[in-house]
């Protein structure tokens, strides 16, 4: 019973702990087993391990109590859990759709599987902690592992520029956070960003080096998300990385550095005269001219990166509109937009990765042509998630926008709103580009359906829960209104 | 001007000069020792502060194993290619102009206000010996210590990965 009692305050940790064991047992079962084991283990183990993770974040929230030796370090609130849940779901479905694709590609399945949990450990930690110091380490496990991602192909040298690129660019901006959480500490005395923000509204110490430490913390996590200044590493990096990993890029790194922005923003509310017009003009640029370089981009894949771009510029307007106006915003908003934007985000790498070629990562547009012989599925998908994203009414992706924009209209964010609906009229015209070349039929240039991967029941089950999710979210949506109750 | 603040200074000053000269030097050797130096200057600045475990550990880690690291491996490249290409000038200059630039903003922002006066921290009696960073680290923050260690894990797995593939 000792030995219990010891181990209870540590209950909470369950979910990281799981997902951390994953990728060592995939290790060691590669060790055990050699090359005798399927492709296809690796993946369950990872599945089975990561859906032990969500159920034992269900189950500890009768824990409250997790403050060990006086600071809670990992105390995910409602809406974090939330998240978590949404991330780690996704990263199951990404792992259920990439085994067929790393044999495409020749990749080493076991190692793959055993970083890309890691990353999400990273991922997660940066999402359930207060504290900048975990905040910090969570950042580098996600970028650590996803440098190594980046450039896991073997013989594509485009793969490990995009790593290099990747690591170079990250390393410079995870001294800027480094920098900015060390003035933090120093100015306060703490870690927590709870007792940042009870510092900053009581005023009671100079708060000067404390915005130094601002700009600092912004920084670096703006790289994170990829937001207008500091965008300049997205499109090579989409684009050189194996399509699963530009996924996983695009959807749960994505949340995870937004989610790291908003606790920061929140924290830093009462510094708003220092940031929040940069803020503001970063926004619009993120979307206004993310869309315009995303309409001359003739790779799909560098397209899509400049999408994920401005999505996230819809991201941090929501955010920013529920900062501002707390007591009349739900957060929910920021919940269905991120949740309808992975899922779609997923169903649609998913189809793609079973276009491109064994050789090379590229993905111009001709290379969609013929998607409807080989699969109908695929077809539909991608045309659902594009409508989706272009905003048409009764799909998710409209449900998501039009919240997001009636709350930025509640807090009186007018420049936000207008950029936000120029970057969308701008956006369908590329994104029905893609829909139009999907449905060409009769060009010269075929390529043969050799090329294209087996489909394989994570195929099909990823396509599924992708269109599925953006055709039922708005009817889900009331349900999800409620319980947040406002 | 005490005599701790002359410390300060002057040891500062050289930790800035020989930073400099890492990028400067031509030949990848003396970059190396000016590293080496300016490793030491740090050292020696947390021995003034008081923070002696901090300062070994800078010594051992960093000067004792990362640059006999460096300096090993720059030895077994081949010994002839000492000069980097005079493009390496032309970096430094652009390099240095960036980092000038941002120290001066920093250096501004600094002092609009005078804010050293009031800083928060106090240090105990026993501040940074081992006894107190052990504790410290295996009972307060012994969770961020164990996602270090997942971070050297990442870390190792990953660079085995990169270096045994086929090229």
């Amino acid at each position: 019973m000792n030995i219990i009692n010891d181990f209870l305050p540590y209950l909470h940790l369950c979910p990281f702990v799981f997902v951390f064991l994953t990728g060592a047992c995939i290790l060691i079962l590669r060790m055990i087993y050699g090359n005798q084991l399927a492709m296809v283990s690796y993946a369950i183990t990872l599945a089975v391990g990561f859906i032990l993770s969500i159920i034992s974040l269900l189950f500890d929230q009768n824990i409250e109590k997790d403050y060990i030796y006086g600071e809670s370090l990992l105390n995910p609130g409602s809406f974090d859990k939330c998240i978590l849940f949404i991330m780690l779901f996704v990263t199951i479905l990404i792992t259920m759709s990439s085994y067929k694709y790393l044999e495409k590609k020749k990749i080493k399945a076991p190692e793959f599987y055993s970083l890309l949990s890691w990353a999400t450990l990273g991922a997660m930690l940066m999402v359930a902690s207060k504290n900048l110091l975990i905040i910090f380490l969570g950042v580098e496990v996600l970028s650590i592992s996803l440098y190594v991602l980046t450039s896991i192909t073997d013989y594509d040298a485009k793969s490990s520029e995009a790593g290099f690129k990747y690591l170079i660019m990250g390393g410079l901006m995870s001294a800027v956070l480094l920098y900015g959480v060390s003035f933090t500490y120093g100015f306060t005395g703490t870690f927590q960003l709870d007792t940042v923000k009870h510092i900053l509204v009581q005023e009671q110490y100079n708060i000067y080096g404390i915005k130094i430490g601002l700009i600092f913390l912004l920084t670096g996590l703006l790289f994170k998300s990829s937001v207008f200044p500091f965008h300049f590493w997205l499109p090579d990096v989409y684009q050189g990385a194996p399509m699963v990993i530009t996924s996983y890029l695009s959807t749960v790194s994505k949340t995870a550095a937004m989610s790291a922005v908003y606790k920061l923003l929140i924290t830093f509310m009462t510094l708003k005269d220092v940031w929040l017009w940069p803020f503001v003009f970063m926004i619009i640029f993120t979307m206004v001219l993310g869309s315009c370089m995303a309409f001359v981009q003739k790779d799909v894949k560098r397209m899509l990166a400049y999408s994920s771009m401005v999505n996230g510029g819809y991201m941090l307007t929501g955010i920013l509109s529920y900062v501002m106006n707390v007591q009349n915003i739900d957060q929910s908003t920021m919940l269905i937009f991120i949740a309808i934007y992975n899922l779609g985000s997923v169903g649609l790498y998913n189809v793609l990765s079973t276009l491109v070629k064994e050789k090379s990562e590229d993905l111009p547009y001709e290379q969609l042509h013929h998607l409807k012989q080989f699969s109908k599925l695929g077809w539909f998908t991608m045309v659902i998630v594009m409508f989706s994203f272009i905003g048409i009414p009764p799909l998710g992706g409209f449900v998501g926008k039009f919240l997001i924009l009636s709350d930025a209209i509640d807090s009186s964010l007018m420049p936000l709103v207008i950029a936000m609906i120029i970057s969308s009229a701008i956006s369908t015209i590329y994104y029905l580009k893609v829909v139009g070349h999907i449905s060409a039929e009769n060009q010269s240039a075929t390529i043969s359906n050799k090329v294209r991967s087996e489909k394989t029941v994570g195929y099909y089950f990823v396509n599924v829960v992708s269109i599925s999710a953006i055709v039922i979210a708005p009817f889900v949506l009331k349900y999800f209104l409620n319980i947040t109750g406002k | 001007m005490n005599y701790s603040e002359m410390f300060f200074y002057s040891l500062s000053g050289i930790a800035i000069l020989s930073a400099a000269s890492v990028l400067a030097c031509n030949n990848p050797v003396k970059s190396a020792l000016s590293l080496v130096v300016h490793l030491f200057t740090i050292a020696f600045l947390y021995f003034n502060l008081e923070a002696y475990m901090l300062g070994v550990t800078q010594i051992m880690v960093y000067v004792g194993a990362i640059m006999v690291l460096f300096l090993f491996v720059l030895m077994l490249l081949d010994p002839t290619i000492k000069q980097i290409n005079k493009t390496s000038a032309f970096c430094f200059q652009n390099v240095a102009s960036v980092a000038i630039l941002v120290f001066l903003c920093i250096i501004t922002i600094l002092s609009l206000e005078p804010i050293f006066y009031d800083i928060y921290l106090k240090e105990s009696q026993d501040f940074g010996t081992p006894q107190t960073l052990g504790l410290t680290l295996f009972s307060k923050y012994i969770i961020p210590f164990e996602i270090a260690s997942v971070l050297l894990l990442v870390g190792v797995v990953g660079s085995i990965l990169l270096a045994r593939r086929k090229s």
